[in-house]
């Protein structure tokens, strides 16, 4: 009995041994054939120079990546294979695609695991994190060459350059021109005297209700007042005060009474419901018809407008425009942002470092960067890209060329910390919903700000 | 040599200790790490200034007694206790009810396995999936309640976005989700009541409802003390199903205090008072359970 149990352990150690040999067989042989088969791309060269080590094939690398977004995700795999073909050496991974971002990020950085490549914003904790040095500078890298200085600036801070947006957002408001029509109205409102009369009409005249926005998220939920306050504002001078003294928390949301009485007059024609929407939920409204025009930012274009053009089943018949909040005769203002940025993390392992910041170039060069554009049909920053390497959708294409021809304000989340954003769009839901004066919200805004700003 | 083994050979009694001790080392490992070093690291961190990050600075009690001056502190307390009590009371109450149904003696034995697993149904759900499911169940616009209020003449009600609306939607979908459970623990204890009991009740001539307060109620005492105690410390930190039904509105009125420990936690890095507030929620529900107990055993002595 006891000599087969030896003979057992013996057999599972070899057996172990041989495993364990096989693996690391396997691990080195492919490297081998991929370095030695592949073409050597232009970057791998210069990889190999500036990484000192000349004529030896670079080691495999593991990259992990955590830039994959749902409205992208189906295009990933494009983007790998492009990216592996060029780099064989470096295998990308992607990381935390179907996860909250911030939450994702606060669990590696708990665990001291950080992928090398990250979705990077304004938020609380990306700041957190560069003043504790997890964060890459990118100042200087070929990634940020072709991004104009505006959008450099937004990911900027304590003089650490940490990320390159995606591209740009702005609000919109998309119109189903057919129930305008029905409400008489032939050609979209084009001020906020007209934009109310509109709501009126509709609401006396069809069965759709007027004016939708999907508050169930933050940014949207602040758009609504965000641009009434953007059109308060007299100056590009006076925006400015306002966004530093956002950031400072010296900003007054009383001293603008104008706001309060326009959105009292806008309220009665909020959709019951809005301030618990969610974009999913906000745009299957416009499909089956319970509203007429929608806020939302230019990322939801594409399916509002599809939306819109299944309720009516005509062609065209949804439209996109800037939301018309200004007073009569005067300018248009809008509020526009970055969109969330790609970083870098500071990794010990120099080979790991490397490979992301090749991955990040890569990512930026025009051709590459389309996949991700192409997939989303936002706005592209880079200005490198031709018009022949950007799809945007049909609805919003006008909009595009004419978004730096208005003045507009930063987006809030751009400048608020966490706890005002929750506090201001607490305050602000209970407005849209008829649980509190707009009056009290702007009280309880100002004494938030004064209380939580960076 | 023989006499030296047999010094050391271990006496029955002994055995049977190291056995025990073997078989509880598992479990108090597995306590220790997943149980006892998170709760000792948790009121360790509640003492410091932190962000997950930087530097640990300590500062005191102050997390302690900066906690009632942040943003909606009180209003979320409140939530927490009405929704608590809410759920711990139409929990036990409807769970009991289901189990009487439900049980053999009963006379309602209308496809009784189908009916047990049909309200077993939703604890095997998740609580986030439960809750999304009322969710869209409760909207305002196309939701199936409004839908069904409708069909009766009844005006739509907005269910996400009323104060003291949306906590009774709230306490509705979890109700529904912890039913279920409730009910086969009720089942489990009415099962065990001595039929004789019963049958003695029947020759004195009482009626259904006297043999229910008078033999039924007081022999199900171990039962509802049970499923006082573990409803009520689950409604106490439930996180998942309150947030995805309401997201905590309207105001703070149906947020409640285990949604701003992540939000502390996960949106703002303060992990100091997201701990004071974690350690604060343990000691309530610990003093509340403390209660339950001695209240309910009391109970159950009489009996």
């Amino acid at each position: 009995m006891k000599k087969t149990r030896r003979l057992m352990a013996l057999l599972l150690s070899a057996a172990v041994m041989c495993a364990s040999g096989g693996c690391a067989g396997k691990s080195t042989d492919p490297k081998a054939d991929q370095t030695s088969g592949a073409a050597p791309a232009e970057g791998a060269g210069q990889s190999q120079a500036e990484g000192g080590a000349g004529s030896q094939a670079p080691e495999e690398v593991v990259l992990e990546v955590q830039i994959v977004d749902t409205n992208w995700a189906d295009a990933w795999n494009h983007m790998k294979e492009s990216f592996e073909s060029q780099y064989p050496w470096i295998t990308l991974e992607s990381v935390g695609a179907q996860q909250n971002i911030d939450s994702f990020i606060s669990a590696r950085v708990a665990a001291q695991d950080l992928p090398a490549v990250i979705k990077i914003s304004s938020a609380d904790i990306y700041l957190n994190m560069i003043d504790e040095g997890y964060v890459r500078d990118l100042s200087g890298m070929e990634c940020v060459a072709n991004v104009p200085d505006r959008f450099r600036e937004a990911f900027t801070y304590n003089g650490v350059e940490y990320g390159v947006t995606q591209g740009a957002s702005f609000s919109a408001l998309y119109l189903n021109m057919e129930a305008l029509r029905e409400a008489g109205w032939d050609n979209p409102p084009s001020d906020w005297n007209q934009f109310i009369q509109c709501c009126k009409d509709i609401k006396e005249k069809t069965d759709y209700a007027p004016f939708l926005f999907n508050g169930d998220h933050a940014t949207i939920c602040y758009m609504v007042y965000e641009l009434l306050l953007a059109n308060c504002l007299g100056s590009q001078e006076e925006a400015a005060a306002y966004q530093e003294a956002l950031t400072n928390g010296t900003f007054d949301f009383s001293a603008y009474p104008d706001i309060c009485r326009k959105m009292n007059e806008l309220i009665p024609y909020i959709m019951e419901g809005s301030a618990s929407t969610a974009q999913d939920d906000a745009v299957a409204i416009m499909a089956d018809g319970g509203a007429a025009m929608l806020l939302g930012g230019n990322w939801v274009s594409a399916s509002a407008l599809e939306a819109i053009e299944s309720c009516t089943g005509v062609e065209n018949s949804g439209l996109a425009i800037f939301p018309p909040f200004n007073d009569p005769g005067k300018p248009l203002w809008i509020s526009t942002s970055t969109e969330v940025g790609f970083g870098l993390t500071k990794q010990d392992d120099p080979k790991v470092s490397e490979a992301a910041e090749l991955f990040l170039n890569w990512v930026f060069e025009p051709e590459n960067f389309k996949i991700i554009q192409n997939a989303r049909g936002t706005v592209p920053v880079l200005t490198n890209m031709t018009s022949e390497q950007i799809v945007l959708p049909e609805g919003i294409k006008g909009l595009v060329g004419e978004v730096s021809s208005h003045n507009s304000v930063m987006m809030g989340y751009n400048f608020y910390t966490a706890e005002f954003k929750d506090g201001a769009c607490t305050a602000l839901r209970d407005v849209y919903s008829g649980n509190a004066s707009i009056e009290d919200a702007v009280k309880s805004m100002t004494q938030l700000l004064s209380q939580y700003h960076y | 040599m023989k006499e030296h083994l047999s010094k050391h050979k271990l006496t029955w009694g002994q055995k049977k200790q190291l056995t025990g001790v073997l078989f509880l080392l598992p479990l108090s490992a597995f306590l220790a790490v997943f149980i006892v070093y998170p709760l000792a690291s948790v009121i360790f961190y509640s003492f410091f200034d932190w962000n997950g990050m930087s530097q640990m600075n300590f500062v005191g009690a102050d997390n302690y007694r900066l906690l009632p001056s942040t943003e909606g502190f009180w209003d979320m307390a409140k939530a927490t206790v009405i929704y608590a009590a809410g759920v711990t009371g139409l929990v036990v109450l409807c769970g009991f009810l289901v189990a009487l149904a439900l049980d053999k003696r009963g006379k309602w034995r209308i496809n009784r396995t189908v009916l047990r697993f049909f309200w077993f149904f939703p604890c095997l759900l998740s609580g986030a999936i439960v809750g999304i499911i009322w969710r869209i169940m409760f909207n305002y616009n196309g939701g199936l309640v409004n839908f069904l209020l409708n069909q009766m003449g009844i005006k739509s009600v907005n269910w996400l976005e009323t104060y003291g609306v949306t906590m009774a939607a709230v306490v509705i979908a979890s109700v529904w989700g912890q039913i279920g459970m409730c009910a086969i623990i009720f089942l489990a204890g009415l099962q065990n009541i001595p039929t004789d009991m019963l049958e003695a009740a029947d020759l004195d001539g009482a009626s259904e409802l006297q043999k229910k307060a008078m033999i039924v109620i007081p022999l199900m005492a171990p039962s509802i003390t049970i499923n006082v105690i573990t409803t009520s410390i689950a409604a106490f930190k439930a996180y998942e199903l309150p947030y995805t039904v309401s997201k905590g509105l309207p105001g703070y009125s149906t947020r409640i205090l285990t949604q701003r420990i992540y939000f502390y936690s996960f949106n703002t890095n303060k992990y100091g008072i997201a701990s004071a507030m974690s350690v604060l929620l343990v000691v309530v529900i610990t003093l509340i359970s403390l209660l339950q107990l001695f209240v309910l055993k009391k109970r159950e002595d009489i009996y």
